[in-house]
């Protein structure tokens, strides 16, 4: 195992920590809007770390970009995704803890 | 045990378990989500079987896309039928159906002799330098078979018309007009797809890669227009553009087979020159068709035509 390798393995450790912790935040927290913050904010974490990992395993440097794209499109439409349900999820008076 | 088939083996598993919970779940709204979920895996088991291709095609068409019109669908679907309104005849008929094809699968995979393989590959290896792409999957889809590809457009037309015939589309669900932070998603992503689909053209020729996953991601970024309620998004109306555009592909396929039917003797064999252009040109059409059929297939049914402006 060289260092990138090393390196990779420990950022995908960490993104799937963070994975993790939001999946547990969509089961566990009581309402919409706790659990789209815990989606939105655990899953860009997570997929930036694993992302990153991605990015020091490619094999050139356009490889990594393109991984890093991904994040970034992924970070914006989460994000939107999230604030766009919260809305809804307001308007509609979903966000009471049932 | 490798760690590889512990992996395969949570992915058989995973596979199996939202397969169960789609069925038992109860509510339409969950089963959709869980059928999302389901595609999304089975592409990463079609990456595991080694067939990035299908994979590209399970995610954006399998579970993207056709996520999307079950979700569209729900809407002009009537409230459930109560559980045990059901006549037990119809799903009686569903299981058994569904049981003799899974055993006929099961028991093909089980007689067959994986060593003995048929030799199709070899022979896709050997002619591949003639068909003008390096891809082996675009060159059966495109060249050597490129017939099926043709009738699947065929299919694909047909099946538009018959979704138009059905009635008038009901009006499209749409997110709130303006939306300021919508439309800021929309003015990078929209571009980005459009981009996204034409590079996945242009790899299809070397690459896992196409025409039908670049016309799922091209569909993806007019299925946004069309939601996020813009007045001139794609698709709205039944105009000749849009009819021209959803036939494109069997009509360029079309005048490809005449013309080589014609110079070479043999419907849809390529020049060898020429492959790579001929092959190029009906994907780039295959796209477009591809795109819009699905936008329309979302609406459920045919737009409404123009309006005559005063």
């Amino acid at each position: 195992m060289n260092w990138a390798e090393i390196l990779a393995t420990s950022l995908f450790a960490a993104g799937c920590f963070f994975f993790v912790g939001g999946a547990a935040g969509l089961l566990r927290f009581p309402d919409v809007l706790t659990r789209l913050h815990a989606l939105t904010k655990a899953d860009n974490l997570g997929l930036g770390l694993i992302a990153l990992g991605a990015a020091t395993l490619a094999d050139n440097a356009w490889g990594g970009l393109k991984v890093l794209l991904i994040w970034l499109v992924v970070m914006l439409t989460s994000a939107t995704c999230g604030y766009l349900l919260a809305d809804q999820a307001h308007t509609s008076d979903l966000e009471k803890p049932k | 045990m490798t760690p590889l088939v512990l992996l395969d083996l949570v992915l058989g598993a995973v596979v199996l378990g939202l397969v169960a919970a789609t069925l038992w779940s109860g509510s339409r709204a969950r089963m959709t989500m869980l059928f999302i979920g389901f595609g999304g895996v089975v592409a990463l088991v079609w990456m595991r079987l080694g067939a990035p291709d299908v994979a590209l095609a399970e995610a954006a068409v399998g579970a993207a896309l056709t996520g999307a019109l079950i979700l569209r669908a729900q809407g002009s679907v009537p409230a459930p039928l109560p559980e045990r309104s059901r006549p037990w005849i119809i799903r009686g008929l569903v299981a058994g159906l569904s049981v003799a094809v899974f055993g006929a699968l099961a028991w093909a995979l089980i007689s067959l002799d994986w060593k003995a393989r048929p030799g199709l590959e070899r022979v896709v290896e050997a002619r591949l330098p003639e068909s003008g792409v390096t891809n082996p999957v675009t060159a059966v889809l495109l060249n050597f078979r490129a017939y099926d590809t043709l009738l699947e457009m065929a299919v694909l037309l047909i099946a538009t018309a018959a979704v138009w015939c059905l009635g008038r589309s009901s009006e499209t669900p749409q997110l709130p007009p303006d939306d300021p932070l919508n439309l800021a998603l929309l003015r990078p992503l929209v571009p980005l797809l459009c981009i996204v689909a034409g590079y996945l053209l242009w790899l299809g020729a070397f690459a896992p890669g196409g025409a039908f996953q670049a016309g799922a991601v091209l569909s993806g970024a007019l299925l946004l227009l069309l939601v996020a309620g813009l007045p001139r998004a794609p698709g709205q109306m039944d105009t000749l553009r849009l009819r021209a555009t959803i036939a494109a592909a069997l009509l360029v396929f079309l005048g490809v087979a005449a013309a080589t039917a014609m110079s070479e003797a043999t419907l849809l064999q390529y020049p060898p020159h020429r492959a790579k252009d001929l092959i190029l040109v009906i994907e780039a059409a295959l796209t477009l068709s591809v795109a819009y059929t699905f936008l329309v297939l979302f609406q459920g049914g045919r737009p409404p035509p123009r309006e005559v402006r005063a």
